[in-house]
Order: structure tokens, then sequence, then C-alpha cells
């Protein structure tokens, strides 16, 4: 199939904005979903403060760690890439608890950390 | 090369395919499950030549789906990249024992993805070139494929078979501490030239198919892995806690391709023969040049033979 981007020199200043204009589509929508994702991982994580460690609900919590580890630091966001990775390779760990106990304060630098970066580029 | 990139996160996978297209690779096909993968491999009217998979997906995970793809017809030795981010990493070896061919790290790395792909390239480019070779000597599809004496032959139908790339890249994806933890053991086929030249590449190729199986048979763990150089020569990554079944495997391997013996007979066909190397341990400076560990293990297995010839 003709693939008309591939006519484009990659160096041509018509690629490139289209390459900054792809991207920062991908930014808007990854902020859309970052605001989703920090609300329901601060639910989560009050549902186990509530009643305890149930793996399900972590792995849960894990997953949007995942999620936001794998691309916030190719958008610019590297603190939150950061941060999301270690909660991510933390919650991989979780076994019961006292794990959880240790596991909670990393969790809430994660979502602050969300909440400042949806302060400062929150999606109009 | 036309691309499959399987990820559930659609913000990864937008991210990724703009990368890719940067990279000059714009044939890309995405899927968001593994379903979905299936799917588009099964109706696609062209296979696709290089498939980039997430490990972390829900319901069927990348590793399951990679297994799965090796089963597809005409898939067998397609390059599988494995997508993962660093915390992923225990999975890598589930990864390459169900096929994977190499690995990425999130969050996207240029250079990384540039070299990578770069190297699944060039292997894209090979196997056409044997294809088409195979083509024009007119090789029914039904015969067995045949191969230079050099040429690696795949190992995926055997038990713990993998590519020699993939197991390169598996052993630089080893941290230094796992690295010590494994040993390779080579095999020297000695009579492999002489095979060769008595009965042609295809011929050949499923005699090394042959001792592949007796290698595999011989160690009964999963943690195993068994690649093929060319020449004649084969390589083992095992545990070394296994440091016993080591031990009496050279000797085990001879026995169950002595049980060939009848078989080669009635064919007028020469048994291979074998020559086991010791281990070679891995360390700190493989994970750099992976190669010279194997290189290693294999010249082990080839002195450990002119020994044998010169003590004889």
């Amino acid at each position: 199939m003709h693939d008309p981007a591939a006519d484009l020199s990659r160096s041509d200043p018509l690629f490139q904005n289209q390459v900054q204009t792809q991207v920062a589509q991908i930014r808007h929508r990854f902020l859309e979903r970052l605001t989703d994702r920090c609300l329901d991982m601060e639910m989560l994580a009050n549902s186990i403060d509530r009643t305890g460690v149930d793996i399900a609900t972590v792995m849960a919590i894990r997953q949007h760690a995942h999620k936001i580890a794998g691309v916030a630091a190719t958008l610019g966001f590297d603190r939150l890439g950061a941060l999301a990775a270690e909660t991510d390779a933390c919650m991989a760990r979780i076994d019961g608890q006292t794990d959880w106990t240790a596991a909670r304060p990393l969790l809430e630098s994660l979502l602050l950390e969300i909440e400042s970066v949806l302060e400062t580029h929150a999606p109009v | 090369m036309r691309i499959l990139a399987v990820d559930d996160d659609p913000d990864y996978l937008a991210l990724f395919v703009e990368t890719l297209s940067r990279l000059g690779y714009s044939d890309v096909t995405t899927a968001l499950s593994a379903r979905q993968a299936l799917d588009l491999i099964q109706t696609s009217q062209t296979d696709f030549d290089c498939c980039i998979l997430d490990i972390q997906m829900p319901e069927t995970n990348g590793i399951e789906l990679c297994a799965e793809i090796r089963r597809r017809a005409g898939y067998g030795d397609v390059p599988i990249v494995m997508n993962t981010v660093l915390s992923d990493k225990s999975s890598i070896d589930d990864a390459f024992a169900a096929g994977a061919t190499d690995y990425l790290t999130k969050p996207i790395d240029e250079i990384e993805t540039r070299s990578r792909l770069g190297v699944v390239q060039l292997l894209v480019q090979e196997r056409l070139r044997a294809r088409t070779a195979s083509a024009s000597h007119g090789t029914q599809v039904s015969a067995s494929p045949s191969y230079g004496f050099h040429d690696s032959i795949p190992m995926k139908r055997i038990d713990g078979g993998i590519d020699v790339l993939a197991m390169e890249n598996y052993l630089k994806a080893l941290g230094v501490f796992r690295a010590l933890s494994v040993v390779a053991v080579g095999v020297h086929v000695t009579n492999a030239r002489e095979i060769y030249d008595m009965e042609g590449g295809a011929v050949f190729g499923d005699v090394m198919l042959d001792v592949a199986t007796c290698i595999s048979d011989c160690l009964p763990f999963p943690a195993k892995m068994i690649a093929y150089k060319g020449g004649g020569d084969f390589v083992c990554l095992l545990p070394k806690r296994r440091e016993r079944d080591n031990a009496s495997f050279g000797v085990q391997l001879l026995e169950y391709i002595a049980e060939f013996e009848r078989i080669y007979d009635d064919l007028h066909m020469r048994l291979p023969m074998v020559s086991v190397g010791p281990a070679t341990t891995c360390r700190a400076v493989h994970l750099h040049t992976p190669s010279r560990l194997i290189e290693e293990a294999i010249s082990a297995a080839q002195e450990n033979y002119r020994h044998e010839v010169n003590s004889a």
C-alpha cells in the first residue's frame, strides 16, 4: 500500500512538522488517559487500605503504572516515567500487607507527580 | 519490512509507530490484543516479516502470543521481538524459551530500536534470499530445505531449540549475577563435512536435526537452550546448578545417537559422531560479546576431539 509519509524525506520540514503534530496528538490523549488512571489508582489504593491486600487489585494498580512507565519519558515526562517504573517494579513484588505498607508511599509520590503534571499540562 | 506491532496501550502503540516511521519503517500494522494480532496473521494475504510484542498484556500475554505465533505455518523463523519495561526482565527467559529472537526496552529508545531492528532487517533479507534461492532451484514444498555446510539451521521444532542470534541476545539480557549461573557446552559433529559432502545439504539438515533432538533428550529439564552454529557445531546453555547432569551429558549423548545406528545403516548413511566439550563458564566479559562464549564453547568441543584423536 502506498504510504504518503514515505515520500517525504525525514529531514524535510514538512515531515518534521507532521511528526510534531502526531506527537502532540499522542501527548494530548496520554494526558487525558492519565486523569482516568490517577482516579482509578487512587480508588484501588483506598480499597486496599480499607480491606487489606488483594493481589488482583495490586496488579490493577501495577498495570496502570506499567503503562505510564512505557510512554511518559518519551513524551518528555521523565520524572513521571521513572516514578511509574519504580512503582511498577515495586507492585510486582507485593505479596502481603507489609509489602503494601512499604509500597504505599511510593504510590503516593506517583499520584502526586501525576497531579503536578496534569496541573501544568492539563489538556484543554 | 512488514511489521506487526502488538501492545494493549494505544498511546504506546501510536508513539512506537511514529518512531518506526521516523526510522524508515512505514509498513507497520498494529493490534491492541493477542486475539486481534492472531486474526491479522490469519487473514493477512502476505506474512509479516517481523512481529514486535508487548510482554504485559491482559488475557493472552506477549509470551503466550509469541509461542502461538511460532506454531503458525510460515512463522517458525520470523523474527519476534519482545517489548518490555525493565521490571519485566524476569520474563525474558520465558520469552526466549517461547521463541523470541530479541527484545526492546520501554520507554522507547530510538538508538536501541534502530540498532536492533537493523539486525532484524538483515535476518529478514537473509530469509528472503534463502527462500528465493530455494525457489529458483525448483525445490519442492514438501522436500526438506537444503543448507550450505556453514548455514544456520532453524532449531525451532526442537525442545529448547533457539537461533544463535537469539541465544546471543539472551546472554546480553542476563545481568552479571544470572550470567554466572549459566554454562555453555559445545558439541562438535566430527564427521559433519563428510556427511555433507556425501549426502548433500537437505539430508545434512535432517541429520543435524537428529543430533539436536538427541542433545535435547539428554537434557531432561526445561531451562536449556540449544543453538546450531553451522558446520556441525552446536552450543547449549545450561544451568550451572545442573553440574551433575552436565557431567554425564557427553556419555549419554553418544548412547542416544548410537540408538539411531540401525536406521542410518538401513539408509546407508554415516552415523554422526560427536565430541562434547567441557562446560565453559559465562563471565562478565561475555555479556558484551556473547558470541565469544559461543565460540569458546565450540572451540573447546573441537579441541576435545583433537585431543581424543591424538591420544588414540
